[in-house]
C-alpha cells in the first residue's frame, strides 16, 4: 500500500513537470513588442541621447572657437 | 593626442555606435533566459560602463607615468580628467548594477564580492581626488597624484579581477558561475555588445577631452 | 649621557641603511611618548572591547575585533612614520639615496609592526582569550597580513606626509587601499579560528604574499618621485 502511494506521488510530480515544460516558454516581452510599444521606448531613449549629443557637439564647437581665439591672440 | 582631441570623426562614430546600441539593444533578439527575461539587454549598458572605466583608468596611469618622467603639467591634466570621468562611469555602473540586481537577484546590494570590490575600487579613486584637492602646489599635486594613481591602479587589478573569482559570487564568470560565453553570447548578444563597449568608451573619452580642453582654456584665462 | 649621531657620508649602502635605522630608533627613543601613546591606544581599545564583550565573545567576533584593533593601531602608529622628515628632507637629499631611505623605513616599520602585533596578541590573550584552534597557522597568516599593512602604510605615509593635513589625509588614503589585504587576511583568519588546515587557506595566502611583493616593488619604483620636492 505504501509503495503504491509513493508511485502515485512520483507519477503526479512527473506529470506536473511535463505539463509545465510543454509550455516551455520563458516569459519575455513578446506581447509588448508585438503591439509596437517597443518603438515608443526606442524613440524616447533616442530622443534623450539626441539631446545629450547635441549639447556635447555644441560644447565642442564652442571650445574650438575659443581655442582659435586664444591662438590668434597669442 | 592634440589632434585626436579636436578631430570629429571618432565623435560621429560614437554617436552612430550608441544609436545602434540603443536600437539594436531593444529590437534585436535576445536569448531567453530564466530569471533574467528581458533584462539581459541591460548588458549593453551596464558592462560597457565598467569596461570604459578600466580603459580610462589605464590611459590615466599611462599619462601619470608620462608626467613623472617628463614633468610636463599637460600630462597631469589628462590624467586628472580621465580619472574624473572614469569615476563617473564607475558610479553609473554601480547604480545601474544595483537597479539590475534589485529585479534579478532580489535585493540592490546582496554582498556579492564583485559588487563590494567595485565599491572599494571607487573609494580608492575618491581618495585620489581628495588627495589632489588637499594639495596646493601644482607640481606637488601632480607628482603625488601620479604616485597614488599608479598605486591605486595596481591595487585595482587584483581587487576587481582576482579576488571575486576566488569566492562565491553571483556575477557570471566569477565564483564558479560560467562566464558569459556560455550564456548565448555567441551570436545574438555579441552583435550589439562589442559596438556598445566601443561606443560607451569613446563617449567617456569624448567627455574627458572636452573637460581637458575647457580646463586648459581656463588656465590660459587665469594667467592673463 | 646622550648619544650624538655622526652622519658622515657612508659609501657602502648597508652602512647607510643601518645608520638610517639607528636614526629612527634614536628618534623614537628620545621621544618615548610617541611609542607610549601607541601602546596606550592598543591597551585602551582592548580594554573597552573586554568591557563590552566580556562574556558574549564568540570566536568569530574575537577574530573581527582582533583585526579591527590591529588595523587602527597600525594606521595610528605608521601614520607618523614620515612625520619627522618634513623638516629635515633637504638635509637628506645630499646624504642618502631615496632607495636607502625607503629600505630603512620598510625594515624599521616592519619591526615596529611586528612589535605591535606581539603586544596586541599578548594583551588580547590576557583579556579576551585566544580561542584559535591552529595557533601556528594563525601566526603565519597574521605575519603575512601585518607585513601587507606595514608596506602599504609606509608608502601611503610618505605621500600623506607631504601635504599640510597629513594626519587627516592618512586614513582617507590608506583605508580603501588596504581593503584587499584585509579581505584576504581576515577571511583566512576566520577559517583558521574555526580550525582550517594549510590547504584551505593556501590560495588566499599566496595571493596575499604576491600582493605584498607587488606593493614592495611599486614602493621602490614610486618612492623617489614622492620624496623629491
Amino acid at each position: 500500500m505504501n509503495k503504491i502511494v509513493k508511485l502515485l506521488f512520483l507519477l503526479f510530480f512527473v506529470g506536473l513537470q511535463l505539463i509545465a515544460r510543454s509550455q516551455s516558454q520563458i516569459e519575455m516581452a513578446d506581447d509588448f513588442r508585438g503591439e509596437g510599444k517597443i518603438y515608443v521606448v526606442i524613440m524616447v531613449v533616442l530622443l534623450l541621447l539626441g539631446g545629450i549629443f547635441f549639447t556635447l557637439f555644441r560644447f565642442d564647437r564652442r571650445l574650438s572657437q575659443l581655442e582659435k581665439q586664444m591662438g590668434e591672440e597669442k | 593626442m592634440k589632434y585626436l582631441m579636436k578631430a570629429y570623426w571618432w565623435k560621429l562614430l560614437t554617436v552612430i555606435l550608441l544609436i545602434y546600441t540603443v536600437i539594436g539593444g531593444f529590437l534585436m533578439p535576445a536569448p531567453r533566459l530564466p530569471i533574467l527575461n528581458e533584462t539581459i539587454r541591460i548588458l549593453h549598458f551596464h558592462v560597457p560602463m565598467w569596461f570604459g572605466m578600466i580603459i580610462m583608468f589605464l590611459v590615466s596611469v599611462f599619462y601619470a607615468i608620462k608626467y613623472l618622467s617628463t614633468k610636463n603639467l599637460m600630462y597631469d591634466l589628462y590624467a586628472e580628467q580621465l580619472v574624473n570621468i572614469g569615476v563617473m562611469f564607475g558610479v553609473l555602473g554601480i547604480v545601474s548594477g544595483m537597479i539590475w540586481a534589485k529585479f534579478t537577484w532580489g535585493e540592490s546590494w546582496s554582498n556579492d564580492p564583485k559588487q563590494n570590490a567595485s565599491a572599494v575600487a571607487l573609494l580608492i579613486y575618491f581618495a585620489l581626488i581628495i588627495l589632489r584637492e588637499s594639495l596646493q602646489d601644482d607640481h606637488q599635486k601632480a607628482r603625488l597624484g601620479a604616485v597614488y594613481n599608479i598605486f591605486a591602479f595596481a591595487v585595482l587589478i587584483p581587487l576587481l579581477f582576482v579576488l571575486p573569482r576566488m569566492t562565491d559570487s553571483l556575477h557570471p564568470g566569477n565564483g564558479g558561475n560560467p562566464a558569459f560565453g556560455q550564456y548565448d553570447l555567441d551570436s545574438d548578444l555579441r552583435m550589439v555588445f562589442y559596438p556598445a563597449v566601443l561606443g560607451w568608451t569613446f563617449l567617456g573619452f569624448w567627455m574627458a577631452t572636452l573637460k581637458i580642453r575647457a580646463a586648459r582654456l581656463q588656465k590660459h584665462l587665469d594667467y592673463e | 649621557m646622550r648619544k650624538t649621531l655622526s652622519f658622515q657620508p657612508y659609501f657602502c649602502p648597508m652602512d647607510q641603511i643601518i645608520a638610517l635605522i639607528k636614526k629612527d630608533l634614536l628618534v623614537d627613543f628620545r621621544q618615548k611618548y610617541v611609542v607610549a601613546g601607541i601602546a596606550l591606544y592598543v591597551f585602551a581599545t582592548i580594554y573597552i572591547a573586554y568591557l563590552a564583550f566580556n562574556n558574549v565573545i564568540t570566536p568569530a567576533i574575537w577574530n573581527a575585533l582582533f583585526w579591527l584593533i590591529l588595523l587602527f593601531s597600525s594606521i595610528t602608529g605608521l601614520g607618523k612614520s614620515f612625520g619627522q622628515e618634513a623638516h629635515r628632507s633637504h638635509y637628506y637629499y645630499y646624504l642618502a639615496k631615496p632607495v636607502h631611505i625607503l629600505t630603512s623605513k620598510l625594515i624599521y616599520y616592519g619591526f615596529y609592526e611586528i612589535l605591535l602585533v606581539v603586544l596586541l596578541t599578548g594583551i588580547f590573550n590576557l583579556f579576551l582569550g585566544f580561542p584559535v584552534e591552529n595557533p601556528s597557522l594563525f601566526l603565519v597568516n597574521l605575519l603575512a597580513g601585518a607585513s601587507g599593512l606595514s608596506v602599504c602604510f609606509t608608502l601611503i605615509a610618505s605621500i600623506a606626509a607631504k601635504s599640510d593635513n597629513g594626519s587627516h589625509l592618512m586614513p582617507i588614503l590608506a583605508f580603501p587601499v588596504i581593503i584587499p589585504v584585509l579581505l584576504l587576511a581576515v577571511t583566512n583568519s576566520r577559517k583558521i579560528v574555526f580550525g582550517a588546515s594549510l590547504a584551505d587557506i593556501s590560495g588566499n595566502l599566496w595571493v596575499l604574499v604576491c600582493f605584498n611583493v607587488i606593493i614592495i616593488a611599486l614602493s621602490f619604483i614610486l618612492f623617489p618621485y614622492s620624496w623629491k620636492n
